[in-house]
């Protein structure tokens, strides 16, 4: 398969086919990131295909000092605040006075002794995620599920490096307090 | 039985949640749909330069160059004497700023006014029309 780079050179000067290929690569990724925030399955697909199509038209000015994929993720962001108002307030106003970080620990929960446990543990979390915000839903979805670095969402977002850690680390405590909570209620009734 | 979990625990159960969460399949190809929709949309016109942007760029170099040769090759006494209107334009205006200023100022608010004219009776017409 040729690669991003022949595709994106050639769809820039306007081969539909090449650019059909790009879309059928991206596509995948740019709904999930809409369905996270939007929760609305046919409102991300609409923004998914509103996504390429300004994709398409602003090509030309696509001058590659991102990634394509990350230039993707900045289009279907704004096409987000649009449908959500509150979405960049929340974000900028979320300030950058973290202290510290959850460490990125490994994985490891999910042990064979425990394995009915965590996986039950693991749905709870994911449905916890699902109820998150929406600005900590497209944080975490985008350092997450796309993989971006804070650096690299703190650029596409245009916030301060800090705002996007501040905003991580209250999702985690978000999701550490559902856990405790949820732990309580299997404690009372075991 | 403690079913309490230690931070760390819960760090871990939060970072595997984390990396776990599925990702939801596509409900269908999305790729017709927006060749469909880009078809309609002219193909993006590359950035190129074109025979009008030389033809400018030189008439623009060559105006340059007239002024500068022209200033370069001006008498002394020629200088001397632009200078000396040049300050004397200045202190006119100094002098006459408590009029010209009001002036110049509603001048160019009834300029813009003026354009927004033609604007205007096209709406006004319009509104007749329906």
């Amino acid at each position: 398969m040729e690669n991003e780079q022949a595709l994106l050179q050639r769809a820039q000067k306007g081969d539909s086919d090449a650019f059909a290929a790009l879309v059928d690569e991206h596509q995948r990724y740019i709904y999930n990131l809409a369905l996270r925030v939007l929760k609305d399955e046919d409102e991300a697909l609409d923004l998914t295909q509103e996504t390429f199509v300004r994709a398409w038209t602003a090509l030309p000015n696509f001058r590659g000092q991102s990634q394509f994929r990350t230039w993707l993720y900045r289009i279907v962001t704004n096409l987000c605040y649009n449908r959500l108002p509150t979405l960049r307030r929340s974000l900028t106003d979320l300030g950058d006075d973290v202290i510290s970080e959850l460490p990125e620990t490994d994985p490891t929960f999910d042990n064979p002794a425990r394995g009915l446990e965590s996986r039950e543990l693991r749905s709870y979390l994911h449905n916890a995620i699902e109820n998150l915000d929406e600005n900590y839903r497209l944080l975490i979805s985008l350092r997450y599920q796309n993989e971006l670095s804070y650096e690299e969402i703190a650029v596409m977002l245009n916030l301060p490096l800090g705002t996007v850690k501040t905003g991580l680390f209250r999702a985690k405590e978000q999701l550490r307090r559902a856990l405790e909570t949820h732990q309580e209620a299997s404690w009372i009734t075991p | 039985m403690d079913n309490s979990l230690t931070p760390e625990k819960q760090n871990a159960a939060i970072e595997d949640a984390l990396h776990t969460h599925p990702v939801a399949p596509l409900p269908h190809n999305i790729t017709v749909d927006v060749m469909s929709r880009i078809k309609t949309i002219p193909a993006p016109r590359p950035f190129l330069l074109t025979r009008n942007d030389l033809v400018l760029a030189i008439v623009f170099s060559v105006c340059i160059g007239a002024m500068w040769f022209s200033i370069n090759h001006l008498p002394p006494l020629l200088i001397a004497q632009i200078r000396k209107e040049s300050i004397l334009l200045y202190q006119q205006i100094l002098v006459n700023m408590r009029w010209l200023l009001p002036v110049l100022s509603f001048g160019l608010a009834a300029f813009l006014s003026a354009l927004t004219i033609p604007y205007l009776r096209q709406e006004l017409q319009n509104h007749r029309e329906n």
